[in-house]
């Protein structure tokens, strides 16, 4: 892991129609880290996500990726800097097979090969995808596309992975083994941050802790931090 | 026998130059949630653009098409540029860009009025000739017709199936969000299929001016039958469109044939009275299901 800021956000706001959600947030994320982002539902954590992607309209403060700003630019110039945003309840293209749902994550790549070469990466990652590769993405169950959805994000070579909680919705084995796959990527070195409502499962991947409440970060700090501050506990995490 | 084999050509014949007019209208709308309501002018644009080119210009008859479909192409991407672009981040696009179109629609027919003169003009990409099938003669007009419509048909399936671009239209109309996470860049995508349902558009009014005459105003009934043929369908499904398009020209060619002609266009509305009772998001269209 290096020392080496990846991602940055500095005083980061932004919101919808006029009412803002996030207020004046710094985070960072280093070059293979995984940083979690926890909080209650509707404080702010997929705004979050959409505000550093590009998808929302209208942010203020900075966001920049291994120091290039990345301010107004738009939410494909974005991906092209090397951010992959897995969004919450997947997105997948419905009436595209699990294939072309996986291509379409390597858009911006024109090399064959390079595709082909990512697409082994994933089929060895998420084997039950190579089953499906000619499957619509409408007939697959919950967990199923889920792993389209990350296999997806995987597609597009990207710097950092921002995941948004990957397990709502899912059943518990189903979460289970999303989790593990998140922790083979987190072990290979690829830089996540994760935003999760429910603390339990995502800590244990942390190595930087992010509490945010109302759209402003609470707390942050590590996660051996974490567990000497009882109050954080109680009030954040529920236990 | 000699009556169905003339009502499935005429039929197909229709269908096919209605075909091309609902791919375009339904890929605009599946894509940009548009309804393109110059469409009209628009197919009336390209059927001018062919008769100035060969009867005009003098150019060889050949060259009638591409010239149309080059036309139709740059006033479509013309429209996402100065018009659509604006509009669509704000409220209640599918309301604005409506009235909008509608407004360039009326522009269009004028600039041709004043043009070109309101009196009907013939097109002159025509061939002449007949063949002969189950007693029938069929003209070789509504053969270069059907083949033309084809062709540009499979173009449009082959591109949208088969191709980076056709692709990212896919996945635009699917999910934009989704698209723009894939790094598609969404204002291109939009730019691309007002060009592609402008050639179209074009194409189509050259070959319905092939069979009747030229007129400003030749593009309002080609359109209000494509947007029929739309909706039946389902707004937004292409193939459904292209589908729903041959067999209503039968329908109508049928209806015409064994009620009268003035009875062709009622029975489609009927149709699609009934199918919206039916199956009220189209027969090829898909159920909405809203979680609460």
């Amino acid at each position: 892991m290096s020392d080496q800021a990846l991602l940055a956000c500095r005083n980061l706001s932004g919101g919808y129609a006029g009412r803002r959600v996030l207020h004046s947030l710094d985070l960072t994320v280093r070059e293979g880290q995984c940083v979690v982002v926890i909080g209650p539902n509707g404080h702010g954590k997929t705004t979050l996500l959409r505000a550093i992607s590009g998808l929302l309209p209208d942010i203020g403060g900075e966001i920049s990726l291994a120091g290039a700003n990345l301010r107004a630019k738009s939410a494909d110039a974005i991906v092209a800097a090397g951010i992959v945003h897995i969004p919450q309840g997947d997105l997948l293209f419905p009436d595209m097979t699990v294939i072309e749902n996986l291509l379409m994550g390597a858009y911006l790549t024109r090399d064959r090969q390079e595709i082909n070469r990512r697409l082994d990466d994933v089929f060895v990652l998420l084997p039950k995808l190579q089953e499906r590769q000619k499957q619509l993405a409408s007939t697959l169950s919950g967990g199923e596309r889920r792993m389209v959805g990350i296999g997806r994000g995987l597609m597009s070579g990207g710097r950092i992975l921002l995941i948004d909680e990957p397990s709502l919705g899912l059943a518990p084995i189903v979460i289970e083994q999303i989790y593990k796959l998140l922790d083979q990527l987190r072990r290979s070195g690829r830089s996540i941050l994760l935003v999760e409502e429910t603390a339990s499962r995502a800590l244990p991947l942390a190595d930087e802790i992010y509490l945010l409440d109302g759209g402003r970060f609470a707390w942050h700090g590590n996660p051996a931090e974490l567990a000497s501050r009882s109050e954080l506990i109680n009030t954040y995490l529920g236990a | 026998m000699e009556v169905i084999v003339q009502i499935i050509a005429t039929g197909l014949t229709l269908g096919a130059m209605y075909a091309l007019a609902a791919i375009g209208l339904s890929l605009v709308w599946g894509t940009l949630g548009m309804l393109n309501m110059a469409h009209g002018a628009m197919m009336t644009i390209g059927a001018y653009l062919c008769f100035y080119a060969i009867g005009m210009l003098g150019l060889p008859i050949f060259l009638g098409l591409p010239v149309a479909l080059i036309g139709g192409a740059l006033l479509g991407i013309v429209i996402y540029e100065l018009c659509a672009r604006f509009l669509i981040r704000r409220p209640q696009f599918e309301n604005t860009i409506m009235i909008a179109t509608f407004g360039i629609g009326i522009a269009l027919e004028n600039v041709i009025l004043k043009l070109f003169g309101a009196y009907p003009t013939p097109q002159p990409l025509a061939v002449t000739g007949d063949f002969v099938i189950a007693g029938v003669h069929i003209p070789y007009q509504n053969l270069l017709i059907f083949c033309l419509a084809l062709v540009l048909m499979t173009l449009v399936a082959g591109l949208l199936d088969h191709t980076r671009m056709g692709r990212a239209i896919r996945a635009t109309a699917q999910n934009r969000d989704a698209a723009q996470l894939m790094g598609v860049p969404v204002s291109r995508v939009y730019r691309q299929v007002l060009g592609i349902a402008g050639a179209l558009a074009a194409a189509a009014g050259v070959l319905i001016s092939s069979q009747a005459t030229l007129s400003p105003s030749m593009g309002g009934d080609p359109m209000l039958k494509a947007f029929i043929i739309c909706v039946v369908a389902g707004l937004g499904n292409v193939r459904g469109a292209a589908a729903a398009a041959l067999v209503l020209g039968v329908v109508e060619a049928a209806a015409q044939y064994l009620f009268g002609v003035r009875f062709g266009f009622a029975t489609l509305l009927v149709i699609v009275i009934a199918a919206l009772i039916w199956r009220p998001y189209g027969v090829f269209g898909r159920r909405q299901i809203v979680r609460l």
